[in-house]
């Protein structure tokens, strides 16, 4: 027994041990991959030169399979949630299974684990081995993408696109140099690589704005859509009478300050800097903002906001409205399906409809919107200095953008167990009632789990006019962009350099967390709006003049492109 | 050589005796028992690598630390980052916030777990006390992200928490974590909820120790329960308690991000933001390991002279201490 006893404990400690040793073995596979980096990165990829991609590159039509070895790609992608729930990562997706096939490539995912916040992909750039493709815009890299090629951690891939990246460039000179100048940086390289475009059609269309209930509209009585300021106040009005919440807002997430209700009203932005005049400014020290800040204070003293909306998240106020208290929520086009389906189970009578944004007056234009544009937009792909196949990943980048592979991420493959999509006889395509009308998995979750959006090289036309049927994307998409332009927002392709960047970082620290408390005390009622001007001198004393220089700067060597 | 002499054997001198050398206590105890050290070589090796070793790191705080370039090609900048810290506008209401919060935490949160075990040992029935216990200790268990999720349902103004303050103060009923003036109160208040059973645990395993005798000694003397339990248990259990607050102060500057993170918004920044959130919000993100990094120096360094300190009064005073 005595003898049995001890066994066991030798045993155990030895399992110990081994987790430990096992841990070292994979620090030493890692070592020898940044060895392998070094000698390799010495010579021949590292180019701080700035390479001729001026729309001269002449890159043969790629052929597949990309490879006939046995190479490995390992990339850092997008895992939608949808997804998550019955995968371990994308590679297990018949759509990757399928690319596998045409290229010849071996591919391995790396994900963020749920919910992340960004540390994921910051943990991943410190440590030694990084993927070789990885999807990012690299933002909060201290310089951004051009320093990290600078810095060594990415490689400058502008030779080899201009030599493999047949179908990329096929995109960019259909667009012409206006394209070609969002996807440089300022020296020459190129930016955005990898990126997903999106289709003309969208030009202008807003993705995200107020939505509301026609159900409760026509129980308070109200037939005429509101668009001024004066008609929400109608309309807030009536819902209090009705003893709900009249507006769940989340007034500390991104949405609030992306579609930018109220604020637009007075040409400022919730948070940020903007142009005003053709100059940078930092909409929080405009005068109008003071204007802004009225309204909202006024709006929570009415009850029109309640306190909840500081500090809570936008599903809880999605989850208000689709429940009943909440007459109206802030929402993302590929939102409202939802919304309208989880609402008619609490009340069948639940429709939704959408709001132009408020205005002053009710032809006014909003200026201060980043509408969608053709652009470039989410996520451009890196290539890591340490790739062992930098031209087989410039290859299956490239491969991205073919035709054939942009329809089959946007549809999804039809295997024999699933049929996802018809061609109809008119040429046309349309989904099978297994995705639309799934009674198990709504439309968003098949979506995010038979299709591969992140891989996207250009959201598929026909796929997307698809949506505009569903009437509640198609209302709200045409109410929301409504006498909206972007004349007063920066581009977001403007660069700054690694030393503008942490001189920046510095100074926005103290003026984020000192403006974003005193704003939303004004909103609150806890500090007077006569403190304003103090506020804004406090602002000027935290060097919010030095910001906005460093902003114009690099606004200007933008348009100098 | 005198065979004569008989009494001469017993004189004889031994050359071949040696006083014994001064062992080495560790050595002959491994000799000893070898199974026992054996079992603790991972936990050593556990530590040195996992704690002594990235201690090393320290040093980036004096850098301006880029991953690509690496330790060893960073730039150094000297006190750089800690003069940044130091000179940021939010120094001292970091400090303020961080040392509140914790003190708080210790003046409030410190004798509940010491006074509920002295109370339920004096429950009779044994059931009781284990139900009770069990019960007590269950909240400790529960992730804290769950903790901040009832905490968060439990503070919406519809709720009836929300709906009593607002009676008592005569306000319009409020969410609650967005008033700066309760978040100290909601923090601390529910770390005790969620700490003070298994808190308790050492202090029942102490009062298990009292020597009964005392106790009948002091019945005697005419002592009735609450005398002794001032004379009696509290002396005996003080030891305990004394190694518990010199920890406690020990991590008195270390308020961890993750809860405030959590409860926090802007509108609460004033009584809310506490060194270690700040350092997340600007150090991680912005991915300048370096600040972050002087930072939690810092307050490492105050906590070790808060330590050292309180175990140095602690053994004037009273004799006990940690070393």
């Amino acid at each position: 027994m005595k003898r049995t006893y001890r066994i066991m404990c030798i045993v155990l400690v030895m399992m110990l041990v081994w987790n430990l040793a096992a841990c070292s073995k994979s620090s030493k596979k890692s070592d020898n991959l940044s060895a392998g980096n070094s000698s390799d990165s010495g010579g021949t990829h590292k180019s701080n030169k700035p390479a001729e991609g001026t729309g001269k590159s002449n890159p043969r039509e790629n052929t597949l399979p990309i490879t006939a070895e046995n190479i490995k790609l390992v990339l850092y992608d997008g895992f939608p949630t949808g997804a998550r729930q019955v995968y371990n990562s994308m590679a297990e997706t018949d759509i990757v299974k399928k690319m596998m096939e045409e290229t010849g490539l071996q591919l391995e995912f790396v994900h963020a684990p749920e919910g992340d916040d960004g540390t994921f992909f910051n943990t991943m750039i410190a440590s030694e081995s990084l993927p070789d493709i990885i999807h990012d815009g690299f933002g909060s890299y201290p310089g951004g993408p051009m320093a990290a090629m600078d810095d060594g951690i990415l490689l400058d891939a502008t030779d080899l696109i201009d030599k493999y990246a047949y179908y990329y460039n096929g995109i960019l000179d259909k667009g012409g140099s206006e394209l070609r100048r969002r996807v440089m940086s300022d020296d020459g390289r190129y930016k955005l690589f990898g990126v997903t475009f999106l289709p003309e059609y969208l030009d202008g269309v807003r993705h995200g704005g107020f939505l509301t209930r026609q159900d409760l509209l026509d129980k308070v009585g109200i037939t005429k859509l509101p668009v001024t300021i004066e008609e929400y106040e109608k309309m807030f009005d009536a819902y209090l009478g009705l003893g709900i919440t009249p507006w769940a807002v989340a007034l500390s997430e991104w949405q609030f300050n992306d579609y930018a209700p109220v604020a637009s009203a007075y040409g400022v932005r919730y948070s940020g800097f903007q142009l005003k005049g053709g100059k940078v400014a930092y909409s929080r020290c405009l005068p109008e903002y003071k204007d802004f800040l009225d309204k909202m204070a006024e709006w929570v003293k009415k009850g029109y906001i309640s306190s909840d909306a500081f500090n809570q998240r936008t599903d809880d106020a999605g989850k208000s409205f689709q429940a009943g208290t909440a007459g109206a929520v802030l929402s993302g086009s590929w939102e409202n399906i939802t919304r309208e389906s989880v609402g008619k189970v609490s009340d069948p009578n639940f429709k939704i409809v959408g709001l132009a944004l408020p205005r002053l007056k009710e032809d006014d234009v909003l200026t201060t919107f980043s509408t969608v544009l053709s652009n470039p937009e989410m996520g451009p792909r890196y290539i890591s200095a340490g790739c062992k196949h930098p031209e087989e990943a410039v290859q299956f980048v490239d491969y991205l953008y073919k035709p054939e592979t942009m329809k089959m991420t946007a549809w999804g493959v039809n295997t024999k167990e699933h049929t996802l999509w018809k061609d109809n006889p008119d040429g046309t395509r349309s989904w099978t009632d297994f995705m639309v009308k799934n009674p198990e998995v709504d439309y968003e979750t098949m979506r995010q789990r038979y299709t591969f959006n992140p891989m996207q090289g250009m959201w598929d036309t026909e796929m997307e006019k698809l949506q505009y049927e569903i009437p509640q994307v198609q209302q709200p998409w045409s109410v929301w962009s409504y006498k909206t332009d972007d004349s007063d927002v920066v581009p977001k392709y403007v660069t700054r350099t690694a030393e503008e960047e942490r001189e920046l970082n510095t100074l926005m620290d103290e003026i984020d967390t000192y403006s974003g408390e005193m704003v939303q005390k004004f909103i609150a009622g806890q500090e007077s709006l006569d403190r304003f001007d103090d506020f804004v001198e406090q602002l000027e004393e935290l060097g919010i003049k030095r910001a906005c220089e460093i902003h114009q700067q690099a606004y200007e060597r933008y348009l100098d492109r | 050589m005198s065979t004569t002499n008989p009494k001469g054997a017993a004189f004889k001198i031994d050359h071949s005796y040696h006083y014994p050398e001064k062992k080495n206590i560790l050595l002959t105890n491994i000799r000893q028992r070898p199974l026992l050290y054996f079992m603790a070589i991972p936990i050593i090796v556990y530590y040195v690598v996992f704690h002594y070793i990235p201690m090393l790191g320290i040093a980036i705080g004096f850098q301006n630390y880029l991953p690509a370039k690496g330790f060893l090609n960073s730039q150094w900048v000297g006190l750089d980052q800690f003069t940044r810290f130091f000179h940021s506008m939010n120094f001292e209401r970091l400090v303020r916030n961080t040392f509140l919060i914790s003190f708080y935490d210790l003046l409030f949160g410190f004798p509940v777990p010491v006074l509920f075990a002295l109370l339920l040992n004096e429950v009779k029935n044994t059931k009781f006390k284990k139900v009770t216990q069990t019960i007590t200790y269950m909240p400790h268990f529960i992730s804290l992200v769950v903790i901040c999720g009832l905490i968060y349902t439990f503070t919406k103004s519809n709720s009836p928490l929300a709906q009593l303050v607002a009676a008592f103060t005569g306000n319009k009923a409020e969410n609650l974590l967005s008033n700066a003036k309760y978040f100290r109160t909601i923090y601390v208040v529910s770390g005790i909820w969620q700490g003070f059973g298994w808190g308790s645990i050492i202090y029942f395993a102490a009062l298990s120790g009292v020597d009964p005798t005392l106790y009948e000694a002091s019945f005697l003397d005419g002592a009735g329960r609450f005398q002794q339990t001032i004379h009696v248990t509290l002396p005996s259990i003080a030891p305990t308690i004394i190694i518990m607050l010199i920890l406690r102060i020990g991590s008195l500057m270390s308020v961890g991000h993750e809860k405030i993170i959590l409860l926090y918004s802007p509108i609460t920044y004033k009584t809310s933001d506490v060194i270690a959130s700040y350092v997340y919000r600007s150090g991680l993100r912005e991915m300048n390991f370096s600040y972050g990094t002087a930072v939690g120096l810092f307050n490492s360094v105050i906590n070790l002279v808060l330590v050292l300190g309180a175990n140095w009064i602690s053994r004037r005073v009273t004799e006990t201490s940690l070393w």
